[in-house]
Parts: structure tokens; sequence; C-alpha cells
């Protein structure tokens, strides 16, 4: 039997924080909750213009029949028509130079990142970006258990048109051993 | 790994009469009949597994977990620089793919790879099955 394994987005405080487990969707927009209707809360074209950020990680319900699970990658697999004018993704994920987030005291902002400060990869990386435990060669051998924070911003500027950007796909990938 | 009997299981995957896919695998298990089993039933087996033969049309791929050898068209052996201490890697991959400006669910992607390590360097051999098809290469380690 396969793992359990879903994706949850946290919001809110760390004092107030609200955890949902599996939403239906990752829309970015101006509010700070999850599976968003991005027509209710567009994203206003502005100089250094942002989504809020997006705090998620990879939660591991029950390891079924497995004993591991790592090599955790997450990409944008599908650009869709390609990127607006001055529309971009950051992200924390990174190959190397790997830095473990700790949730804000605030929570989520729609301010530019300081946590999001790379852009977020367009193509499969080579390893794992996200890591467990602090590191990127680090696995889940017990369930309940999480990856680290993955941190996702969307970035626009006074140039983005108005309407809607290109659909996107994310990515999430991990294996079981 | 010690020898035992080693019941055959037969994958077989025959998408047209010129591309055939066939995958042969021994077992400890104290059966000794054959019986067909799908690629996603080998996650479970993965600690009971002695050989695997891989046939793609006219080439043929043998994995001996046993004796850690790795054969060729009956023949040719790959050359490991470090060939003292192989293990079989078994891995069951997941793809959650979100589309953004969308209310539905996320699409489940699976994959799953067996392959041959070698410890001490970066590459193995590795047979990839997903709906895609089967592919067997060389692979830098996962």
């Amino acid at each position: 039997m396969p793992a359990t394994v879903v994706i949850t987005e946290t919001n809110g405080t760390l004092a107030g924080q609200v955890e949902n487990i599996d939403p239906a969707n990752i829309n970015m927009g101006s509010d700070d909750s999850p599976e968003i209707v991005p027509a209710t809360y567009p994203i206003t074209a502005q100089a250094d213009g942002h989504a809020f950020e997006k705090w998620l990680r990879v939660y591991v319900s029950a390891l079924g029949g497995s004993s591991i699970i790592d090599n955790i990658k997450i990409w944008l697999s599908n650009l869709g028509g390609g990127w607006k004018t001055g529309e971009g993704w950051s992200a924390n994920l990174r190959e190397s130079g790997y830095v473990q987030m700790s949730y804000n005291t605030g929570g989520p902002i729609e301010t530019d990142s300081a946590d999001a400060d790379q852009a977020m990869p367009e193509a499969e990386p080579s390893g794992p970006n996200l890591g467990i435990s602090g590191s990127l060669g680090g696995q889940i051998t017990s369930s309940p258990n999480y990856s680290d924070w993955c941190v996702l911003q969307m970035d626009i500027s006074n140039l983005t048109p108005a309407g809607s950007v290109n659909q996107k796909t994310i990515t999430f990938q991990y294996d079981e051993q | 790994m010690g020898g035992a009997s080693a019941p055959l299981i037969l994958y077989k995957e025959r998408r047209d009469m010129d591309n055939v896919h066939e995958i042969i695998i021994t077992t400890r298990e104290d059966s000794n009949n054959p019986r067909v089993v799908q690629f996603r039933d080998l996650f479970a087996l993965r600690e009971q597994i002695t050989s695997m033969m891989y046939i793609w049309n006219t080439n043929c791929y043998y994995v001996d977990v046993v004796s850690q050898t790795f054969i060729v068209n009956g023949g040719r052996k790959i050359q490991f620089s470090n060939f003292e201490a192989c293990k079989v890697l078994y891995r069951r991959r997941t793809q959650l793919k979100y589309t953004t400006n969308s209310e539905g669910e996320p699409e489940t992607v699976l994959t799953w790879l067996i392959g041959l390590e070698e410890i001490g360097t970066k590459r193995m051999v590795l047979l990839i099955v997903s709906d895609n098809g089967v592919v067997w290469q060389w692979a830098n380690k996962l």
C-alpha cells in the first residue's frame, strides 16, 4: 500500500496559524487563505507587487508499506502560455546552500518575501530542492511527519497587464522506498 | 542475499507486435508456481527479489541480485568501476501536479523505478516504468 502523502498549506500568524491539509489548489492572490478564487482576490499591478506567500509542507500521514520518503523536488512543470510582462514566481527551493525556514511570527506576507528569495525552478531539478529536518538528504521514516517549509510567492510589476495570467502547473515529487 | 527457491514472476507489457517488453523476476517466496503480477506489486516484494531479467525486443538485460552481476544480451557484462558492493534499488515515485487558477483536484502521476546501483559512485542502471512505457537506462543515482 502506498504512503499517504498530501500537501498542506498554513495561514495566519504563528500563534493563530491554521493548517489546511490537502488543499484543492495552490492559487495565488491578495489574501492569506487556502484555495483562493483569483477573481475574488486579484493582485493589483504595481511596482514590486506580490501575492501573499504560500507556506506549504509535504505531509506524510501514513507510510503504508514504505519505510522512507525522500528526494522531494518542486518545480513549475508547465508555464501554460508563458509569463506575462513583469510576472514571476519566487521560492526558497534550492539544490545547494539550502536553508530550513521557520514559520514567521506574523505569518505569510504580501510584500517582497525574504524567505522566497530564489527564482522558482522551471524544470525538474537534478536533485532534491526541499529538505527534510533541515537537510536536502533528509528522510521521513515515521508518520505522521512533515517536510521542511516550502515558501512560494508570485511577483508582478506595474507593467503586468490586467486580466488572468496563464495557468501553470506546480509539480511536487517525492520517492518512496 | 543467499540463494533460495525462486518461482518465476512475470510482468508483460505488449504494446504492439514489434515492440515487446517483458520483465522476468525471481523471488525467495516458497511457492514454486509462476504467477503474473503488476509492476506496482513489486514494491511489496522488494526485499524478496533474487534476479531480474528485462527483455526489450531482441535485447536482454539480466541482473542477478545474489551474485551482483548485470549482463547485457547474454554476454557483455556492464563494467562497474567498483563492483564490490552493489544493491538493488526500488522506488515508487509520485508527482502531485497542481494547476493554478483552477479549482480542480491535483493530478497524481505514479512511476516505478527499479535499478542496480553501485555504491561509491554516482551511476546506476535504472528501469523506469510509467504510463508512458518502459525505459531502461544508465542514470545518475537518485
